[in-house]
């Protein structure tokens, strides 16, 4: 199978254009029964595991999962628990982006902040907000603030980090445009240093987005007892694997479709950046 | 309209200071066309964003219109040398003909008209809602003189600007360059390396000297006007023309290298 | 020599105002949660210098080291083995992404359940999550092996081995190496919630133990010896990732000039 990796792509590419769709047809299939037949064998594989008793106790079947599963997303239940880490994903997430952004603009482009800024956020990138849990949730209780300070003080790092570094990115010929029309400091934030630092912003927020997941869930399991995490940790302390297990599964699903969702908006938002241009020539 | 007189600039870097510029003066009458044309690395760069405004200059002083100028001048307009850089990749053509004069002109009726003019001025009109980087190299400088043009300047300062397009395009340009001055009766400061365009465009010709620049000879420039690619660049008076700058940049260019 | 001591003060001077306001703030000594700094030093001497060491500290680093360990053993292999397969990379992509995406605190409690809340479980968690990063990098870099180099090797008819313990994996280095640093982290992370959970030692069991118990001094002792070692540990990747990559510096630099 080595050595072949682009011979598909390059053959598709030489024909003419009903060939191409073909072509990239074909590479859709590929895409997806690959994966699907890798899939259906461990989970088969897990099954009859399953069945024979190969497996440990604590470990439901696929068929369990499943059918746990198909009946939740049908129970409102379920989807309270959904909501309830959403808002509070949300709130945090919000929180870190708008914080890190703000200040990550600052600092790119006032040098005395960024002196002043930079060994803080040295020394307490470092350190993940799971440390200091303990003493949040003894401080401030199991409400939303406590996760919301949790999650910004896990996620903000990545978003000013990556501003800072994208203001600082700025073209200085772009400067020099933006300065030789005279442009007024608003134009030039919203012409120039903020499209300039979006590429690099749109990095952060994403990195940001799965640390605010993490953290969200982390305090419910250990803290708040809502929401998924909290319907996990009932789940552990009362030995009901199958609900622990298939609410885990939900949750890495949400992972997933946050981050895809997320990954969808870059696209749109930055549909002008070489990485994504449509009809370049 | 626009006189510079005994500009210099020191440039002070961690290994000490580098003097790009030593002593130029220069004037450009109103509605002349004046080539700088310079070996690489002679600090012509350097030379135009002090003209330009975007660069304090160390000595001398640099006036356009009676005006001495320190900062940005609104009757100049400058077109970047290099235009994948300059224009904005996130804004259609439009918007970056349009962003330098939207705060400037009041009524967007006139605003757009004033977008519209100057890229027909370009041959442009069809592009407004492309994106620069949808369109090829030579199409993209014209974005960039368009946006000049849009910002009504009383003198235009091109700064190598089509270095990096292929021979047939740079001929286009140059054409359009031409004229876009005569038929607006624009004054243009137009930095080049390449002999031909120096004396293709010029009403007058500054040769300037590998770094520190100074000036180093003034060439007037007698071509009958409208110029031509082919009729123009083959009269007697062009290949004498050639013939006088080449010696005085290469031997600048042998001194540099000694 | 005074641009060091200049830099060095920027540095000190937040982490110093916060501890000066944190000891005049606490003077009264009346805050429940907040004691003064004097006593958290004193609790952090008698606690971490070094009574506790063998006891919480040892296992806690030797779980973390052993899975991080595990984890770019794994991550390497499985990743040069994906990178070279198209049909593998493509196979496993939306598998791994699925298990990539699963927050580390629920396979921090699947694996509790799986294998209890011994040593093995904690290092299999933190191998499990701090797998990842190695993986999919070493893929990427596996992926983008320079084609002259290979054709050089296939020209020079080198084994398969040769292949890629000569030519894709040095190649795959500065990538692999970008993964492990993220590994670090996320082990970290890990070790600590791992600990929160179950088990009967370690730092961050200690912690929350003395969380729960209202031992206020101890929490905040065992918070600092965390935060100074999240500080250490992201230090010392750095400084191995500088001297392992020294070639890929240079590289880079003489092709940049």
């Amino acid at each position: 199978m080595t050595g072949t990796t682009l011979a598909p792509a390059r053959s598709a590419r030489a024909g003419g254009g009903a060939a191409r769709r073909r072509g990239r047809g074909r590479a859709a299939l590929r895409a997806v029964w690959a994966p699907a037949l890798l899939g259906a064998a461990l989970f088969g594989a897990w099954q009859l595991a399953a069945a024979a008793g190969a497996t440990p106790g604590s470990l439901p079947s696929p068929a369990d999962l499943a059918t746990y599963l198909g009946e939740s997303v049908l129970k409102s239940e379920f989807w309270s628990a959904v909501g309830s880490t959403m808002l509070s994903w949300t709130a945090g997430f919000a929180v870190s982006v708008l914080v890190g952004c703000a200040l990550g603009m600052l600092a790119g482009l006032n040098g005395v902040v960024d002196r002043l800024l930079f060994p803080v956020v040295e020394f307490f990138r470092p350190i993940p907000s799971i440390v200091y849990l303990p003493l949040v949730i003894l401080v401030a209780g199991t409400g939303r603030l406590s996760v919301m300070v949790l999650v910004a003080g896990g996620a903000i790092w990545p978003v000013l980090l990556q501003t800072v570094a994208g203001v600082h990115d700025t073209d200085p010929v772009l400067r020099d445009m933006t300065r030789a029309y005279a442009f007024t400091r608003r134009e030039r934030m919203r012409w120039c240093v903020l499209p300039s630092a979006a590429p690099f912003i749109a990095t952060g927020v994403r990195i940001s987005a799965t640390i605010s997941l993490v953290v969200v869930v982390t305090t419910e399991l250990v803290g708040t007892g809502k929401g998924l995490g909290g319907v996990m940790s009932t789940a552990y302390q009362t030995g009901s694997y199958v609900v622990l297990f298939g609410t885990g599964l939900a949750a890495a699903v949400l992972g997933v479709l946050l981050d895809q969702a997320l990954g969808l908006l870059e696209k749109r938002a930055l549909h002008w950046h070489a990485a994504y241009r449509e009809g370049a020539r | 309209m626009l006189e510079v007189e005994g500009l210099g600039h020191v440039y002070r870097t961690a290994s000490g200071e580098v003097e790009a510029v030593r002593q130029v003066d220069l004037t450009v009458a109103e509605g002349e066309i004046v080539t700088l044309v310079g070996p690489s690395g002679a600090g012509k760069t350097t030379l135009l964003r002090s003209l330009a405004g975007l660069l304090p200059y160390s000595r001398g002083e640099v006036r356009l219109g009676g005006d001495v100028v320190r900062s940005p001048h609104p009757d100049m307009a400058l077109v970047f040398q290099d235009y994948t850089r300059s224009l904005m990749p996130w804004a259609t053509v439009r918007q970056n003909v349009l962003l330098p004069i939207r705060k400037k002109v009041r009524s967007r009726a006139e605003r757009d008209a004033r977008v519209d003019a100057a890229l027909a001025e370009v041959g442009l009109a069809d592009a407004a809602d492309r994106y620069p980087w949808q369109l090829s190299g030579g199409m993209q400088q014209r974005v960039a003189l368009a946006r000049g043009l849009a910002y009504r300047p009383k003198m235009l300062l091109f700064d190598e600007p089509f270095a990096s397009v292929d021979a047939q395009t740079r001929a286009d340009l140059e054409d359009l360059v031409l004229d876009v001055c005569a038929h607006l009766r624009m004054t243009a400061l137009f930095v080049t390396h390449d002999i031909d365009e120096a004396a293709y465009l010029a009403d007058r010709i500054v040769v300037v000297s590998h770094r520190p620049s100074t000036v180093r000879a003034v060439l007037d420039v007698d071509l009958p006007r409208p110029r031509d690619q082919v009729t123009t660049k083959s009269l007697p008076a062009f290949a004498e023309l050639r013939s006088r700058i080449f010696p005085l940049l290469r031997a600048e260019s042998a001194e540099a290298t000694a | 020599m005074t641009r060091l001591l200049a830099r060095t003060a920027t540095y000190a001077a937040l982490p110093l105002a916060v501890l000066a306001a944190w000891w005049y703030l606490t003077r009264g000594g009346e805050s429940l949660y907040f004691p003064p700094p004097g006593q958290v030093f004193t609790r952090f001497r008698e606690n971490w210098l070094f009574a506790l060491v063998p006891e919480h500290v040892m296992p806690s680093l030797v779980r973390m080291f052993s899975g991080l360990l595990l984890s770019v053993v794994v991550g390497v292999a499985l990743g040069v083995a994906l990178g070279m397969s198209d049909l593998a990379h493509r196979a496993t992509k939306p598998w791994l992404t699925l298990l990539r995406s699963t927050p580390g605190p629920v396979v921090v409690v699947t694996f509790l359940v799986l294998f209890g809340t011994g040593s093995v479980g904690k290092v299999l968690m933190i191998a499990f999550v701090s797998v990842f990063p190695v993986l999919l990098n070493t893929v990427d870099g596996v992926r983008a092996a320079e084609p002259v180099l290979l054709d050089v090797a296939a020209s020079y008819r080198l084994s398969r081995r040769e292949r890629v313990t000569r030519i894709v994996l040095p190649g795959a280095l500065p990538q692999i190496s970008v993964g492990v640093r993220t590994s670090v982290a996320l082990a970290f992370i890990v070790m600590i919630v791992s600990e929160y959970f179950g088990g009967s030692d370690g730092v961050g069991y200690f912690t929350r133990d003395s969380a729960s118990g209202f031992a206020i001094p101890d929490m905040w002792s065992g918070m600092l010896l965390l935060g100074l070692l999240g500080i250490a540990v992201n230090v010392l990747v750095a400084v191995a990732q500088r001297r392992a990559l020294r070639w890929y510096a240079g590289a880079r630099a003489a092709a940049k000039s």
